[in-house]
């Protein structure tokens, strides 16, 4: 396995918006953020609204120019990068949108948009490209006939087929699905997340999955990344989070995740209650304090940095040990 | 027998389209019946733009037989002077109306497209632009020079391309934040590629609306800076300066001041049924 995407510190400010005379102070959505996705590896990007998972995205995607902090993709650094160089990396890494309906150019047809793709990269020749979008066509389940409809003219998840197929047009090594199925009705999700599965198992795609979905994220991804007020409060394989989260936070988006079988549910944690506090003015020391069950008065002292007993499963909890044992007793009857 | 027909086309008995005449249609059978008698008309007459009729010197005279609408003092067919001066009205109208939408879809798509200081900076301009009072500067520069029919179609542009900018900056900038705009540049697609290929195509709605508002405004235009005499020469009839020929007879020959008067009434008004159509189809349906 080798290294296609490494993210280190990552900050993003938001200019403030101005009003009148007096402009705002800028706002952080991303803060020392730091990931890295292997080849052939699916790793989700968990969090609720306003986490700043879609500006990590589009960060990635070099749609949004960061404050502070390296992304490599495939050894060469992105940020900053001259366009030639910028160019050369856009084929290896691609995107899929959240919403099916604005992602797709309304007035162009859908071969269109896909021989755009292969065109912008000189892919084949202009003779060859129609065979090919047909080929890509099918490959995302759909009809080649679909080549000369326009996206109004088919369904939500058919669209989203498009979009990825319109992705893989490129043949990329990474793709960043932005909340790509959380805008398609539940069994039409089913049907794409078994496609991009398919693509990962015979192309060896590369995921980065953003989704504040955790049941989701659980099936299909191998690692985990969760994102509390743009800061990363918890990451590892997907099996060690959900046996044994290690931040309260993930705790709590675990066990407010439905379970279909009542026994199953957990009660170990209350809900949390209320929302995320405001960007524009986040809590001293730990983010997640103020909602934060076990919250002690050193929490509101230091951020806590990112840590664990394993590299690959690391929290910034200060309190994650002893909650971590304490729980443990709790879940195993003596 | 006519049930099984509507089970057929299940889309036909759901949605009865009743025939309905929309603005644009009504608008552009207007123009074209106008566009089409201001060709043809002063072919088929038997009289030129400038053709004095000797015997009928001195004043107006009221329609008859030989003349539809009557001739003016110096005894020249009303009708044919109308006819021939559309030609000259709704060219300089629509010329200068698609140089103004030329110039403000251009303008306003960098705008919108880019933001920041360039927005900034185009934006202003187009303030500055808004906020000279057209027809002040319209007479010290006609009263400079002698306006060609060209430097009258830039004259007129330059008053309207403001608003054309505007409305065109505002949907620039909404196309602008669509995923399909991030799709693009994550393809890797420049700049120039990305407004040509996926915003303008997508402001066409909006862009037509702005054009036909600016035929309309254009055509008014002209016609007040040819009544004010600082538009075309006579004799050179256009609809504005046959309005300023019959200002003296306003009362007692009104048949040469009605007719260009509501001719260029009809045109706006069909301009405008056309834009306003435009806009409606591209709400709605």
């Amino acid at each position: 396995m080798s290294r296609l995407l490494d993210v280190a510190g990552l900050t993003v400010d938001f200019r403030g918006q101005r009003q009148g005379w007096v402009k705002a102070p800028p706002v952080r959505a991303l803060s020392d953020v730091a990931l890295h996705v292997d080849s052939g590896e699916i790793v989700g990007i968990v969090g609720e609204s306003g986490s700043g998972k879609t500006t990590l995205g589009r960060a990635i995607l070099g749609l949004i120019r960061p404050t502070e902090g390296s992304i490599h993709f495939e050894g060469t650094p992105l940020v900053g990068a001259p366009p030639k160089q910028m160019r050369a990396v856009r084929r290896r890494l691609q995107a899929v949108f959240q919403d099916p309906t604005s992602s797709l150019n309304p007035s162009m047809t859908v071969g269109a948009a896909i021989a755009e793709a292969l065109a912008l990269h000189g892919i084949g020749t202009r003779e060859e490209r129609p065979a090919r979008v047909a080929a890509l066509l099918e490959r995302v389940g759909l009809p080649a006939s679909a080549a000369a409809r326009y996206p109004r003219m088919l369904s939500g998840g058919q669209r989203q087929r498009v979009g990825i197929a319109r992705a893989l047009a490129v043949e990329p090594a990474l793709i960043v699905a932005d909340e790509a199925v959380s805008a398609l009705d539940v069994s039409v999700q089913a049907g794409i997340v078994n496609l991009l599965s398919d693509l990962r198992d015979e192309l060896g795609l590369a995921m980065l999955f953003v989704s504040h979905d955790l049941s989701l994220v659980g099936y299909f991804c191998d690692r985990v990344v969760v994102l509390y007020l743009g800061r990363v409060m918890e990451s590892g394989p997907v099996d060690a989070i959900f046996a044994a989260p290690r931040h309260p936070y993930t705790r709590a988006l675990i066990d407010a995740a439905p379970a279909i079988d009542p026994a199953q549910r957990s009660t170990a944690t209350a809900p949390l209650r209320g929302d995320p506090p405001s960007p524009m003015a986040p809590p001293s020391g730990c983010v997640f304090r103020t909602r934060c069950p076990h919250a002690i008065a050193r929490c509101a002292e230091v951020v806590p940095p990112l840590e664990g007993p394993a590299e690959g499963h690391r929290a910034a909890c200060i309190r994650q040990d002893e909650l971590t044992s304490a729980n443990h007793q709790e879940f195993v009857p003596s | 027998m006519t049930r099984g027909c509507v089970m057929a086309e299940p889309r036909a008995s759901l949605h009865p389209r009743r025939r309905r005449i929309d603005g644009v249609t009504a608008g552009l059978t207007l123009l074209a019946i106008i566009a089409f008698a201001v060709v043809a008309g002063p072919w088929l007459s038997p009289y030129g733009y400038d053709e004095q009729a000797l015997a009928l010197l001195g004043q107006p005279r009221p329609p008859s037989l030989s003349h539809w609408l009557g001739t003016d003092e110096l005894g020249r067919d009303v009708l044919t002077r109308l006819l021939y001066g559309g030609r000259i009205s709704l060219a300089v109208g629509l010329a200068g109306a698609a140089v103004a939408t030329g110039a403000g879809t251009l303008i306003g798509a960098l705008a919108g497209y880019f933001g920041g200081w360039i927005d900034q900076l185009l934006m202003r301009f187009t303030d500055v632009m808004l906020s000279i009072p057209a027809l002040p500067l319209v007479l010290v520069i006609a009263g400079l020079i002698r306006p060609a029919p060209t430097l009258l179609v830039l004259l007129i542009a330059t008053l309207i391309w403001p608003g054309a900018a505007r409305l065109v900056r505002s949907h620039v900038r909404s196309i602008r934040k669509l995923d399909y705009v991030a799709a693009a540049q994550t393809l890797g697609a420049g700049s120039a590629r990305i407004i040509a290929r996926h915003v303008l195509p997508n402001a066409v709605p909006a862009i037509a609306v702005s054009a036909t508002i600016a035929v309309g405004g254009a055509i008014m235009l002209e016609s007040a800076l040819s009544f004010l005499g600082f538009g075309i020469q006579p004799p050179v009839p256009t609809w504005g300066n046959l309005l300023n020929e019959a200002a003296p007879w306003l009362v007692s020959a009104p048949w040469m001041s009605i007719p260009p008067g509501a001719l260029i009434l009809l045109s706006v008004v069909a301009v405008n049924l056309v834009g306003d159509g435009l806009r409606v189809r591209g709400s709605g349906l």
